[in-house]
């Protein structure tokens, strides 16, 4: 499969101005500033094939948001080369554009008093679509999320879910390659984000649309991509399968006991015990020391069993690891 | 702690947004005595007369830059944020304390007036000094002047405060209040002074709330008006007064137990 | 064309959203209105009272303010929203949604900037305009043509110092106070140049081409035109007009390089 996006060596330095505390200091700043250079992105580089849903990841400030504005083409770098999609994005912005959806997660994009239908037209007009084309992928796009009778509604008056979903349809109208979600589904409810989440397998298969997704869901994340970006301070810490984070990573398994009848109390080595009462008892296991298949023996032979699940531990703590590990070697 | 912590935080925004203002209002002011300068010296001249109703070309000068020094000290804003406020239903905390809710902003909108009064009000001043030869009145009608100026600021506050009101019966008060603005500004005297209009006119502005909000205490400073004079001009405007103060708190008592209850 | 596309689709949708508060919408009008109608009266109480401004009657005053609550309600109409936007967008982080749009970032502005509340205010200007001229009994002639052609420049004038102001939202902190400083500064507009000395009027005309808004149209239909009082109206507005598309250039750039 061919890249659609290249970064070589993204530097991005910026200029901010020191702001302190206290009325002296806001005095005067009303005449002098002082400026201070921040490095956002050190010199990344990776590559996104067509097709592709990936996911970045990272903690606020790691260099994200950076990353993604200049892939929208509103950002050019203090180094570095990017292309994509044929395009260095920020110097042809308005044709790069024209295949390019963007969704904002937590900024408003459509227009606040009217109809979301309303946005939709014009989009219609900005980026030239048929009228047949604009229509059919509309119908196609409303009818799987559901938003066939509330896109005729105000903005103002749907809820977050229904927003969301319509800045959705927005952003893929024009059936855009490439398309940018940053913090799509924050604060939207189980149901909504299951949604969500088969509406972007389902464009992706059909449209072979490439997504880049931004979040701190790591669920989501999980759920769509099968290839991670890990970024923080500025440098790409990992870039590659999810499976391989988590095999890497992970030194422990959780385990879900139910039992028939009561029990003692759980004891092994290896063995942290999270919850027990009466008939159920939720363990956390050290595998770099113990193995599963030892445990569920101890269990088999010494309780009354009805039930076990076996879990990987959330993949937060998975990441969290990471970090730390970096930070350590940093 | 909090309280405090974000008090100061908003007199820090404040302060931003101030030294805005600060820069503006300080050529705003000169190019509009500039203007009025050369207008009126021209009208004045044209017209051979040394008094047009009532003011000489210094008094009316002079007349200007008190109508913008009064608008500085009397101005208010309450309708607006009362406006977003309720719109944004971020004022169902205020109900708890319904009184108050009158006296707070009041407050606030003093302190907002003491900070103009330092940025705004001092500049202006030594603005018009450095201009103009400014009369200055005696002790006594320098004294009626500023009592005749808080009573125009009481005055303007609970007139504004009731236009605020109606934010709870419309959902956008934008329109209202520009009209508001722009029937004080054209009757309460700021444009030009009221003796420019036909007797008849005069006596129904008497009637209304409107002059007293400016055109009077900028009379006082001028030494318009004799001592016999003084006393009702006061009066009425205790009257006005009481009169907003009045349908301010009753209507706000109605507002509260209509929207409390159902929420905004 | 798709430009003109997008700019019908522009001019709909923001009717649509002027509307959506429809009493408030009205009442705004004609608040605005309202204070249009403000400065002819008090002109004519100035008239009725002393011996009026020198040089101009009563009428040809009118017109005069006519023709600049006409050019100045095109500007609310077609322009203000223009730094408004801006302004707004950069407040709150939200600009960037205009960069995300495949045209050109001011055409686009521009293209959904139409603020319909303007139109109570072109009323006012027109009817005034009307009024005066029955009253001064002028003729459809050349002039009352190159005073057409004055106000168009007006309005390109309108145009360019929007674009300023938006501009330097990005390379000034807190522009609003630039927006206030205009209308400030209109007010000089509100009264002929020849009330002015002539220091201050070449000020006017050449470093900052208020004039242009109303003192220059209205001379014209009233006295007539020469080719040199033509070319003092226009060539400033043009000179200012190609600057403002310069500058925005500046801010654009500086915008994308520090990422707003």
């Amino acid at each position: 499969m061919e890249n659609i996006v290249t970064v070589k060596n993204l530097k991005k330095v910026y200029k901010t101005h020191k702001r302190k505390q206290g009325l002296l200091n806001a005095v005067k700043s009303i005449f002098f500033r002082e400026y201070e250079n921040k490095e956002a992105l050190k010199g990344i580089s990776f590559e996104i094939k067509k097709g592709e849903i990936i996911g970045l990841i990272g903690p606020n400030g790691a260099g994200k948001s950076t990353t993604i504005k200049t892939l929208s083409g509103f950002l050019f770098p203090t180094e570095g080369e990017v292309t994509s999609m044929g395009f260095t994005p920020w110097k042809s912005r308005a044709k790069y554009v024209k295949n390019l959806g963007v969704v904002l997660g937590q900024k408003e994009q459509l227009w606040w008093d009217l109809p979301a239908v309303d946005t939709f037209y014009l989009s219609k007009e900005l980026y030239d679509i048929p009228k047949k084309a604009f229509k059919k992928r509309l119908n196609f796009m409303v009818k799987l999320l559901d938003v066939e009778k509330v896109m005729h509604t105000p903005v103002r008056d749907m809820s977050l879910g229904e927003r969301m979903k319509c800045k959705l349809i927005a952003a893929l109208l024009h059936n855009p390659k490439l398309v940018l979600l940053d913090e799509p589904s924050i604060g939207l409810d189980v149901i909504a984000k299951d949604r969500f989440r088969d509406f972007i397998k389902l464009v992706n298969k059909k449209y072979g649309t490439t997504f880049i997704v931004t979040t701190h869901d790591m669920q989501e994340i999980e759920q769509l991509c099968k290839n991670i970006i890990i970024i923080n301070h500025g440098k790409i810490i990992y870039n590659g399968p999810i499976k391989e984070i988590k095999k890497e990573f992970l030194t422990s398994k959780f385990m879900d006991i139910k039992l028939e009848s009561k029990g003692t109390k759980f004891k092994f080595k290896s063995c942290n015990v999270v919850e027990q009462d009466d008939y159920e008892i939720k363990i956390q296991v050290d595998t770099q020391k113990t193995k599963i298949k030892e445990v569920i023996n101890y269990l088999l032979s010494k309780y009354d069993v009805a039930d076990i699940l076996i879990s990987d531990p959330p993949i937060e703590k998975i990441i969290q690891k990471i970090f730390q590990r970096k930070h350590e070697e940093v | 702690m909090k309280k405090f912590k974000g008090l100061v935080k908003n007199a820090f925004k404040l302060g931003l947004a101030y030294r805005a203002h600060f820069f503006v209002s300080l050529i705003g002011v000169p190019l509009a005595l500039i203007i009025y300068y050369y207008l009126w010296g021209s009208i004045f001249s044209y017209s051979g007369q040394s008094v047009l109703n009532g003011y000489t070309f210094l008094e009316l000068i002079t007349y200007y830059a008190l109508s913008m020094v009064v608008g500085m000290l009397t101005y208010v804003d309450v309708d607006a944020w009362m406006g977003n406020d309720i719109k944004s239903g971020v004022v169902v905390s205020d109900f708890l304390r319904p009184i108050s809710y009158i006296w707070n902003l009041f407050y606030v909108t003093c302190g907002f007036r003491s900070l103009a009064f330092i940025i705004e009000v001092i500049p202006t001043i030594l603005i018009a000094i450095f201009f103009i030869k400014v009369p200055v009145p005696s002790i006594l009608y320098f004294v009626f002047f500023l009592i005749s100026l808080i009573f125009a600021f009481l005055l303007n506050y609970f007139l504004t405060f009731c236009v605020g009101l109606t934010a709870f019966w419309f959902k956008e008060i934008y329109g209202l209040r520009k009209i508001k603005t722009a029937i004080k500004a054209f009757l309460e005297g700021g444009l030009i002074p009221l003796t420019f209009f036909p007797l008849s006119f005069q006596v129904v502005f008497k009637f209304l709330p409107f002059q007293y909000m400016r055109f009077v205490p900028i009379n006082f400073y001028l030494q318009k008006y004799t001592l016999m004079e003084a006393w009702p001009l006061f009066l009425i405007q205790l009257i006005w007064i009481g009169v907003f103060y009045l349908i301010a708190v009753f209507v706000y008592k109605k507002a509260f137990k209509k929207f409390a209850g159902a929420g905004v | 064309m798709t430009r003109a596309g997008i700019f019908k689709k522009g001019m709909q949708l923001t009717l649509s959203q002027d509307m959506a508060y429809k009493w408030n919408f009205l009442i705004t009008v004609i608040a605005t209105m309202f204070k249009d109608f403000i400065g002819p009266l008090i002109i004519i109480l100035i008239y009725t009272s002393t011996s009026g401004i020198p040089g101009w009657s009563l009428y040809e005053f009118l017109l005069f303010q006519g023709t600049l609550t006409l050019v100045f309600g095109f500007g609310h109409f077609a322009f203000v929203q223009i730094p408004a936007k801006v302004i707004s967008g950069v407040r709150r982080g939200t600009f960037d949604k205009y960069l995300l749009k495949p045209v050109d970032t001011l055409f686009y502005l521009t293209a959904i900037a139409t603020d319909w509340d303007g139109l109570g205010q072109v009323a006012v200007g027109l009817a005034l305009i009307i009024f005066a001229f029955i009253k001064l009994n002028l003729a459809i002639s050349l002039n009352f043509w190159i005073y057409v052609l004055l106000i168009l420049v007006a309005f390109i004038f309108q145009y360019a110092i929007m674009v300023l102001i938006s501009a330097l939202t990005f390379l000034i902190v807190q522009s609003w106070a630039l927006l206030d400083l205009f209308f400030k500064i209109s007010d000089f507009a509100r009264y002929p140049s020849s009330v002015y000395g002539v220091g201050l009027r070449f000020m006017l005309t050449f470093f900052f081409p208020i004039a242009i808004s109303a003192y220059y149209p209205s001379i014209v239909l009233i006295n007539g035109f020469s080719i040199k009082l033509l070319l003092e109206a226009v060539i400033p507005v043009f000179v200012f007009f190609i600057l403002s598309l310069y500058v925005w250039k500046l801010a654009m750039r500086k915008y994308t390089s520090a990422g707003g």
